[in-house]
């Protein structure tokens, strides 16, 4: 058990680690490139030369982006914050680890999973209506590329687009792939919280066994 | 809200912490229990024969007995097995 355990231990806690951070990098370029989106579009700064048609839908998509890359940071930072003391613990603990050090590990991971299990729920949906609006974001970019590039203006009109529709697209795919693995790590942590449950009637006649 | 820990784990906390005497104040900061529910928590386990209190003039320490030593190796291994029987998750 022991040393295996703890592998899958120790590479869960970092995946999961790396989510919540990715996530959190990408909830502030989410912001950050939806508020430059509503300014650009607000203020009327004549970046692209483009059709109002396109811009009034792009800016509420944007505005839509930036509230939910508000949102999805401060849930990140809440969320970081519980799991970065145990990887600490983890990582600075000699080895080899005592099982009962470990137990207490698992136990605080349990703790934080079900203190955040509405959260993290709610960090799925939000990264999916987050990544969705980007994707959207995207595609609008390209359509603006395109018709720039149809009315055949100077090789700018067209490649500014392309170069936000390029962002937009990963930030809306990465996005996409984070709520896929957040939804990974809530089933797999809704098992185990099944598995803990039922084997209480164990502890229990543990506990009165005298 | 849901709890964060169950009585099952809380018991195990103060089991294992237990291993060498401990007073009241010291479980309860350890456990991160309040008074109240880490006085109803130690009575049940001095209840059940896993806990004893020791007595040393006025100072009250609790220190697990060798019944509990089961608890928290049945406890260790079903936890550890959460790891090891469900799909886990990577990236």
């Amino acid at each position: 058990m022991g040393e295996d355990t703890l592998s899958r231990f120790k590479g869960e806690l970092d995946s999961f680690f790396l989510i919540v951070l990715l996530n959190m990098t990408f909830g502030a370029l989410a912001m950050a490139f939806g508020m430059q989106y509503i300014v650009t579009v607000v203020l009327g700064l004549p970046v692209w030369q483009t059709n109002p048609v396109i811009r009034i839908p792009a800016a509420m998509v944007a505005l839509v982006g930036f509230g939910l890359g508000m949102s999805w940071i401060l849930t990140s930072a809440r969320m970081l914050r519980g799991i970065r003391d145990i990887r600490r613990e983890s990582r600075h603990s000699p080895e080899p680890v005592n099982p009962e050090t470990l137990t207490g590990w698992i136990l605080k991971m349990t703790a934080h999973y079900r203190e955040n299990q509405k959260t993290l729920r709610q960090m799925i949906v939000i990264c999916r209506l987050g990544g969705c609006a980007f994707v959207m974001l995207g595609i609008v970019s390209l359509l603006q590329a395109f018709a720039a590039g149809s009315a055949g203006g100077d090789w700018w009109s067209w490649a500014i687009p392309v170069i936000a529709a390029a962002i937009n697209l990963t930030i809306g795919i990465v996005t996409i792939l984070i709520s896929i693995g957040f939804h990974r790590y809530a089933s797999s942590w809704d098992q185990r919280l099944k598995t803990a449950a039922s084997s209480e009637d164990v502890l229990q006649h543990a506990m009165e066994r005298k | 809200m849901a709890e964060r820990r169950t009585p099952y784990e809380i018991y195990w906390e103060i089991l294992v912490y237990c291993r060498t005497p401990r007073g009241f104040t010291a479980i309860i900061n350890r456990c991160d229990l309040n008074s109240k529910t880490g006085q109803e928590y130690l009575e049940f386990l001095v209840a059940k024969g896993h806990l004893a209190r020791i007595r040393e003039g006025d100072r009250v320490s609790y220190q697990s007995t060798p019944q509990a030593a089961e608890y928290i190796a049945l406890f260790s291994s079903l936890y550890q097995k959460l790891f090891d029987t469900s799909p886990g998750f990577r990236l």
